[in-house]
Protein backbone atom coordinates (compact mmCIF):
# COMPACT_ATOMS: atom_id res chain seq x y z
CA UNK A 1 0.00 0.00 0.00
CA UNK A 2 1.69 3.60 -1.15
CA UNK A 3 0.66 6.75 -0.94
CA UNK A 4 -1.17 6.88 -3.96
CA UNK A 5 -3.31 4.13 -2.64
CA UNK A 6 -3.80 6.64 0.39
CA UNK A 7 -4.65 9.49 -1.36
CA UNK A 8 -6.98 7.27 -3.80
CA UNK A 9 -8.94 6.20 -0.69
CA UNK A 10 -9.23 9.63 0.57
CA UNK A 11 -10.79 10.44 -2.25
CA UNK A 12 -13.00 7.86 -2.71
CA UNK A 13 -14.35 8.48 0.84
CA UNK A 14 -15.24 12.32 -0.12
CA UNK A 15 -17.01 10.95 -3.15
CA UNK A 16 -18.98 8.46 -1.38
CA UNK A 17 -20.20 10.67 1.44
CA UNK A 18 -21.04 13.15 -1.07
CA UNK A 19 -24.20 10.37 -2.18
CA UNK A 20 -27.24 12.09 -0.97
CA UNK A 21 -28.70 9.39 1.41
CA UNK A 22 -31.99 9.06 -0.43
CA UNK A 23 -30.14 7.76 -3.24
CA UNK A 24 -27.94 5.26 -1.06
CA UNK A 25 -31.76 4.26 0.51
CA UNK A 26 -33.03 3.11 -2.89
CA UNK A 27 -30.63 2.23 -4.16
CA UNK A 28 -28.99 0.03 -0.76
CA UNK A 29 -28.80 -3.27 -1.97
CA UNK A 30 -26.71 -2.85 -4.45
CA UNK A 31 -25.44 0.61 -3.65
CA UNK A 32 -21.79 -0.55 -3.05
CA UNK A 33 -21.21 -2.73 -6.44
CA UNK A 34 -22.91 -0.03 -8.16
CA UNK A 35 -20.22 2.39 -6.65
CA UNK A 36 -17.35 0.44 -7.50
CA UNK A 37 -18.70 0.21 -10.91
CA UNK A 38 -18.76 3.65 -11.38
CA UNK A 39 -15.57 4.33 -10.02
CA UNK A 40 -14.02 1.71 -12.72
CA UNK A 41 -15.88 3.01 -15.64
CA UNK A 42 -15.28 6.97 -14.74
CA UNK A 43 -11.75 6.05 -14.23
CA UNK A 44 -11.22 5.33 -17.89
CA UNK A 45 -9.91 8.94 -18.22
CA UNK A 46 -7.18 11.54 -18.62
CA UNK A 47 -7.52 13.92 -15.58
CA UNK A 48 -8.54 13.30 -11.86
CA UNK A 49 -11.04 16.67 -12.77
CA UNK A 50 -12.95 14.90 -15.64
CA UNK A 51 -13.04 11.55 -12.99
CA UNK A 52 -14.92 13.62 -10.46
CA UNK A 53 -17.06 15.29 -12.74
CA UNK A 54 -18.00 12.34 -14.77
CA UNK A 55 -18.84 10.27 -11.52
CA UNK A 56 -20.34 13.66 -9.57
CA UNK A 57 -23.18 13.52 -12.53
CA UNK A 58 -23.45 9.80 -12.72
CA UNK A 59 -24.24 9.06 -8.81
CA UNK A 60 -26.06 12.83 -8.15
CA UNK A 61 -22.84 13.92 -6.04
CA UNK A 62 -21.96 16.80 -3.99
CA UNK A 63 -19.24 17.17 -2.29
CA UNK A 64 -19.19 17.86 1.33
CA UNK A 65 -18.08 21.73 2.35
CA UNK A 66 -15.36 19.87 4.99
CA UNK A 67 -14.07 17.61 1.76
CA UNK A 68 -13.03 20.24 -0.58
CA UNK A 69 -9.72 21.48 0.46
CA UNK A 70 -8.55 17.32 0.71
CA UNK A 71 -10.06 16.61 -3.18
CA UNK A 72 -8.48 19.80 -4.67
CA UNK A 73 -5.40 19.08 -2.86
CA UNK A 74 -5.46 15.40 -4.55
CA UNK A 75 -6.63 16.83 -7.75
CA UNK A 76 -4.07 19.23 -8.15
CA UNK A 77 -1.00 16.77 -6.45
CA UNK A 78 -0.23 16.19 -10.35
CA UNK A 79 -0.67 12.56 -9.82
CA UNK A 80 -3.77 12.18 -12.17
CA UNK A 81 -2.16 8.97 -14.10
CA UNK A 82 -0.93 7.04 -11.53
CA UNK A 83 -3.92 7.46 -9.59
CA UNK A 84 -6.06 6.79 -12.68
CA UNK A 85 -4.71 3.63 -13.03
CA UNK A 86 -5.04 2.70 -9.78
CA UNK A 87 -8.48 3.65 -9.53
CA UNK A 88 -9.33 1.63 -12.66
CA UNK A 89 -7.02 -1.61 -12.29
CA UNK A 90 -7.53 -1.68 -8.66
CA UNK A 91 -10.97 -0.49 -7.86
CA UNK A 92 -12.53 -2.99 -5.66
CA UNK A 93 -9.09 -3.09 -3.56
CA UNK A 94 -9.62 0.88 -2.97
CA UNK A 95 -13.62 0.57 -2.63
CA UNK A 96 -13.09 -2.37 0.17
CA UNK A 97 -11.38 0.15 2.07
CA UNK A 98 -13.72 2.81 1.74
CA UNK A 99 -16.48 0.62 2.53
CA UNK A 100 -14.79 -1.16 5.63
CA UNK A 101 -13.43 2.63 7.24
CA UNK A 102 -17.53 3.54 6.67
CA UNK A 103 -18.49 0.05 8.67
CA UNK A 104 -15.81 0.98 11.51
CA UNK A 105 -17.30 4.51 11.51
CA UNK A 106 -20.12 3.74 11.73
CA UNK A 107 -20.11 0.71 14.19
CA UNK A 108 -18.02 3.39 16.46
CA UNK A 109 -20.72 6.18 15.69
CA UNK A 110 -23.45 3.46 17.02
CA UNK A 111 -20.96 2.28 19.72
CA UNK A 112 -20.39 6.68 21.03
CA UNK A 113 -25.22 6.93 20.48
CA UNK A 114 -25.42 3.42 22.12
CA UNK A 115 -23.22 5.03 25.80
CA UNK A 116 -24.17 8.01 25.43
CA UNK A 117 -28.04 7.14 25.37
CA UNK A 118 -26.91 4.98 28.62
CA UNK A 119 -25.33 7.84 30.28
CA UNK A 120 -28.30 9.85 29.84
CA UNK A 121 -31.10 7.30 31.04
CA UNK A 122 -28.48 7.19 34.09
CA UNK A 123 -28.69 10.81 34.45
CA UNK A 124 -32.10 10.85 34.30
CA UNK A 125 -32.97 7.70 36.07
CA UNK A 126 -30.42 6.71 38.30
CA UNK A 127 -28.87 3.51 37.90
CA UNK A 128 -30.01 0.47 37.44
CA UNK A 129 -28.46 -1.13 40.11
CA UNK B 1 16.41 -33.53 -40.05
CA UNK B 2 14.34 -34.04 -37.34
CA UNK B 3 15.96 -34.81 -33.89
CA UNK B 4 12.58 -35.84 -31.77
CA UNK B 5 10.43 -38.34 -32.19
CA UNK B 6 6.95 -36.61 -32.46
CA UNK B 7 4.41 -37.11 -29.53
CA UNK B 8 1.39 -39.02 -31.42
CA UNK B 9 4.83 -41.74 -31.97
CA UNK B 10 5.30 -41.19 -28.63
CA UNK B 11 1.43 -42.41 -27.33
CA UNK B 12 1.27 -45.09 -29.76
CA UNK B 13 4.40 -46.53 -28.98
CA UNK B 14 3.65 -46.81 -25.46
CA UNK B 15 -0.17 -47.65 -26.26
CA UNK B 16 1.08 -50.46 -28.65
CA UNK B 17 3.70 -52.18 -26.78
CA UNK B 18 1.66 -54.93 -25.50
CA UNK B 19 -0.25 -55.33 -29.08
CA UNK B 20 0.19 -57.02 -32.15
CA UNK B 21 1.76 -54.52 -34.61
CA UNK B 22 -0.24 -53.05 -37.17
CA UNK B 23 -0.64 -54.66 -40.87
CA UNK B 24 -4.29 -53.74 -41.74
CA UNK B 25 -2.77 -50.82 -43.57
CA UNK B 26 0.01 -50.84 -45.86
CA UNK B 27 -0.22 -47.40 -47.78
CA UNK B 28 2.95 -45.74 -47.70
CA UNK B 29 4.24 -42.26 -47.31
CA UNK B 30 4.61 -39.09 -45.51
CA UNK B 31 1.94 -38.25 -42.80
CA UNK B 32 0.71 -34.60 -42.75
CA UNK B 33 -0.32 -34.43 -39.17
CA UNK B 34 3.30 -35.37 -37.86
CA UNK B 35 5.76 -34.96 -40.94
CA UNK B 36 6.93 -38.57 -40.74
CA UNK B 37 6.97 -41.45 -43.21
CA UNK B 38 5.35 -44.34 -42.42
CA UNK B 39 2.09 -46.56 -42.72
CA UNK B 40 -1.44 -45.40 -43.19
CA UNK B 41 -4.10 -44.37 -45.11
CA UNK B 42 -5.00 -41.77 -47.82
CA UNK B 43 -5.12 -38.15 -46.00
CA UNK B 44 -8.15 -37.77 -48.50
CA UNK B 45 -9.93 -40.42 -47.51
CA UNK B 46 -9.49 -40.12 -43.71
CA UNK B 47 -10.20 -36.27 -43.26
CA UNK B 48 -13.70 -34.75 -42.23
CA UNK B 49 -15.33 -31.62 -43.23
CA UNK B 50 -15.42 -31.00 -39.85
CA UNK B 51 -11.40 -30.52 -39.53
CA UNK B 52 -9.99 -27.26 -39.78
CA UNK B 53 -6.54 -27.62 -38.72
CA UNK B 54 -4.90 -27.43 -42.08
CA UNK B 55 -2.54 -24.48 -41.30
CA UNK B 56 -0.95 -27.13 -38.90
CA UNK B 57 -0.28 -29.85 -41.39
CA UNK B 58 2.90 -30.63 -43.00
CA UNK B 59 3.31 -31.90 -47.16
CA UNK B 60 2.50 -35.50 -47.82
CA UNK B 61 -0.63 -37.30 -48.65
CA UNK B 62 -0.76 -40.47 -45.96
CA UNK B 63 -2.11 -40.22 -42.31
CA UNK B 64 -0.11 -42.32 -40.64
CA UNK B 65 -0.90 -45.00 -38.27
CA UNK B 66 0.14 -42.90 -35.07
CA UNK B 67 -1.42 -40.18 -36.06
CA UNK B 68 -4.58 -42.25 -36.51
CA UNK B 69 -4.77 -43.55 -33.14
CA UNK B 70 -3.80 -40.14 -31.31
CA UNK B 71 -6.79 -38.60 -33.73
CA UNK B 72 -9.00 -41.57 -33.57
CA UNK B 73 -12.86 -41.27 -31.73
CA UNK B 74 -13.50 -44.71 -31.16
CA UNK B 75 -10.54 -45.81 -29.23
CA UNK B 76 -10.11 -49.05 -28.79
CA UNK B 77 -7.41 -49.31 -26.41
CA UNK B 78 -8.71 -45.95 -24.82
CA UNK B 79 -11.64 -47.53 -23.75
CA UNK B 80 -10.29 -50.62 -22.89
CA UNK B 81 -7.72 -49.19 -20.16
CA UNK B 82 -10.91 -46.69 -18.92
CA UNK B 83 -12.97 -49.32 -18.55
CA UNK B 84 -15.85 -47.67 -20.14
CA UNK B 85 -18.56 -49.27 -22.32
CA UNK B 86 -18.75 -46.78 -24.91
CA UNK B 87 -16.04 -46.08 -27.51
CA UNK B 88 -13.55 -42.93 -25.87
CA UNK B 89 -12.39 -40.47 -27.42
CA UNK B 90 -8.88 -39.39 -27.56
CA UNK B 91 -9.22 -35.87 -27.25
CA UNK B 92 -11.39 -35.86 -24.52
CA UNK B 93 -8.62 -36.42 -22.39
CA UNK B 94 -5.21 -35.85 -21.28
CA UNK B 95 -2.70 -38.04 -22.16
CA UNK B 96 0.88 -38.20 -20.46
CA UNK B 97 3.90 -40.36 -21.44
CA UNK B 98 5.89 -41.11 -18.15
CA UNK B 99 9.20 -43.78 -18.67
CA UNK B 100 7.28 -45.10 -21.63
CA UNK B 101 3.99 -45.53 -20.01
CA UNK B 102 0.84 -43.89 -22.01
CA UNK B 103 -1.41 -42.75 -18.94
CA UNK B 104 -4.81 -41.16 -20.62
CA UNK B 105 -6.80 -39.23 -17.84
CA UNK B 106 -10.14 -37.70 -17.54
CA UNK B 107 -10.87 -34.21 -16.60
CA UNK B 108 -12.13 -35.84 -13.33
CA UNK B 109 -8.60 -36.97 -12.39
CA UNK B 110 -6.89 -33.55 -11.98
CA UNK B 111 -5.07 -34.64 -8.53
CA UNK B 112 -3.45 -37.50 -10.86
CA UNK B 113 -2.89 -34.97 -13.58
CA UNK B 114 -0.86 -32.56 -10.81
CA UNK B 115 1.03 -34.70 -9.82
CA UNK B 116 2.45 -36.64 -13.05
CA UNK B 117 2.91 -33.23 -15.18
CA UNK B 118 5.43 -32.10 -11.81
CA UNK B 119 7.29 -35.25 -12.57
CA UNK B 120 8.39 -33.65 -15.87
CA UNK B 121 7.12 -36.33 -18.32
CA UNK B 122 8.08 -37.06 -21.40
CA UNK B 123 4.67 -36.09 -23.28
CA UNK B 124 1.90 -34.04 -21.16
CA UNK B 125 -0.97 -33.05 -23.10
CA UNK B 126 -3.57 -31.15 -21.04
CA UNK B 127 -6.82 -31.10 -22.37
CA UNK B 128 -8.79 -28.52 -21.07
CA UNK B 129 -11.99 -28.25 -23.00
CA UNK B 130 -11.60 -31.61 -24.38
CA UNK B 131 -13.29 -30.83 -27.80
CA UNK B 132 -9.85 -30.15 -29.63
CA UNK B 133 -7.35 -32.24 -31.32
CA UNK B 134 -4.46 -30.98 -29.66
CA UNK B 135 -1.65 -34.34 -29.35
CA UNK B 136 -0.93 -33.95 -32.66
CA UNK B 137 0.52 -30.08 -32.02
CA UNK B 138 2.59 -31.46 -28.87
CA UNK B 139 5.93 -31.32 -28.40
CA UNK B 140 8.02 -34.18 -26.27
CA UNK B 141 9.45 -32.46 -23.23
CA UNK B 142 6.71 -29.43 -23.24
CA UNK B 143 3.66 -29.18 -22.04
CA UNK B 144 0.83 -28.45 -24.56
CA UNK B 145 -2.13 -26.96 -22.42
CA UNK B 146 -5.25 -27.35 -24.62
CA UNK B 147 -3.81 -24.96 -28.10
CA UNK B 148 -0.74 -23.47 -26.26
CA UNK B 149 2.75 -25.31 -25.99
CA UNK B 150 5.22 -23.68 -23.37
CA UNK B 151 8.23 -24.98 -21.67
CA UNK B 152 7.40 -26.61 -18.59
CA UNK B 153 7.46 -24.63 -15.61
CA UNK B 154 6.87 -26.60 -12.54
CA UNK B 155 7.81 -24.24 -9.77
CA UNK B 156 5.73 -21.44 -11.06
CA UNK B 157 2.72 -23.94 -11.49
CA UNK B 158 3.50 -25.26 -7.79
CA UNK B 159 2.82 -21.68 -6.49
CA UNK B 160 0.16 -20.44 -8.44
CA UNK B 161 -1.83 -23.57 -7.55
CA UNK B 162 -1.50 -23.48 -4.18
CA UNK B 163 -2.58 -19.78 -4.16
CA UNK B 164 -5.60 -20.52 -6.85
CA UNK B 165 -6.62 -23.15 -4.01
CA UNK B 166 -6.52 -20.56 -0.92
CA UNK B 167 -8.72 -18.14 -3.08
CA UNK B 168 -10.85 -21.04 -4.76
CA UNK B 169 -12.24 -21.71 -0.81
CA UNK B 170 -13.70 -18.54 -1.00
CA UNK B 171 -14.42 -17.58 -4.96
CA UNK B 172 -15.13 -19.24 -8.13
CA UNK B 173 -12.99 -19.89 -10.89
CA UNK B 174 -13.89 -17.41 -13.04
CA UNK B 175 -13.64 -14.85 -10.22
CA UNK B 176 -10.14 -15.60 -9.69
CA UNK B 177 -9.07 -15.86 -13.50
CA UNK B 178 -10.97 -12.60 -14.37
CA UNK B 179 -9.88 -10.45 -11.25
CA UNK B 180 -13.52 -9.98 -10.67
CA UNK B 181 -14.66 -10.05 -7.36
CA UNK B 182 -17.94 -9.29 -5.71
CA UNK B 183 -17.28 -7.26 -2.29
CA UNK B 184 -19.35 -9.15 -0.11
CA UNK B 185 -17.30 -12.13 -0.56
CA UNK B 186 -13.89 -10.81 -0.39
CA UNK B 187 -15.38 -9.36 3.42
CA UNK B 188 -16.62 -12.71 4.12
CA UNK B 189 -13.31 -13.97 2.90
CA UNK B 190 -11.06 -11.62 4.73
CA UNK B 191 -9.74 -8.38 3.04
CA UNK B 192 -6.18 -8.48 4.01
CA UNK B 193 -5.87 -11.96 3.02
CA UNK B 194 -7.73 -11.59 -0.33
CA UNK B 195 -5.65 -8.77 -1.01
CA UNK B 196 -2.24 -10.71 -0.32
CA UNK B 197 -3.38 -14.11 -2.13
CA UNK B 198 -4.90 -11.77 -5.59
CA UNK B 199 -1.90 -9.43 -5.73
CA UNK B 200 0.35 -13.02 -5.64
CA UNK B 201 -1.42 -13.82 -8.73
CA UNK B 202 -1.93 -10.82 -10.58
CA UNK B 203 0.94 -10.75 -13.08
CA UNK B 204 -0.41 -14.25 -14.04
CA UNK B 205 -3.59 -13.32 -14.98
CA UNK B 206 -4.50 -13.46 -18.86
CA UNK B 207 -1.11 -15.98 -19.04
CA UNK B 208 -1.20 -19.79 -19.72
CA UNK B 209 0.35 -20.29 -16.42
CA UNK B 210 -2.68 -19.05 -14.38
CA UNK B 211 -4.84 -20.82 -17.00
CA UNK B 212 -3.35 -24.46 -16.20
CA UNK B 213 -3.07 -23.58 -12.12
CA UNK B 214 -6.89 -22.76 -12.54
CA UNK B 215 -7.75 -25.85 -14.55
CA UNK B 216 -6.01 -28.26 -11.79
CA UNK B 217 -7.06 -26.18 -8.59
CA UNK B 218 -9.12 -28.71 -6.45
CA UNK B 219 -11.02 -27.70 -3.22
CA UNK B 220 -10.34 -30.35 -0.51
CA UNK B 221 -13.34 -31.76 1.20
CA UNK B 222 -12.66 -29.44 4.66
CA UNK B 223 -12.95 -26.30 2.79
CA UNK B 224 -15.64 -27.34 0.72
CA UNK B 225 -17.48 -27.98 3.77
CA UNK B 226 -16.28 -24.99 5.24
CA UNK B 227 -17.89 -22.71 2.81
CA UNK B 228 -21.24 -24.37 2.78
Amino acid sequence: MNKIHDSAKVLLVSIWRGIPVSYKVTYARNIWQQFEDNVRSAAYTSSLSRFINSICKKLQIVIHKDHVASVDEIVSSGADREMLRVLRDETTTIVLMVRLENEARRAEWERQNASDEQAASQFLFGSEA
Amino acid sequence: MKDTIPVTHLIYAAATAASEPETERTLTGICRACGEHGTGQKFDDWVKPTFMDFDKLKSGEIICAACLFCFDDRNEILTRITSKEKPQRMRNYSHFVVNGEWIPLSKGDKPRMKELIMQLPDVAVIAVSGQKHIIFRARPGWWQIEEIGSRPFPATLSGLIEQVEELYVGFSKSEIETGRYPQHRIIKFGFDKWRELDSAISAARGGIALELALFLAQKDEDSEQDSR
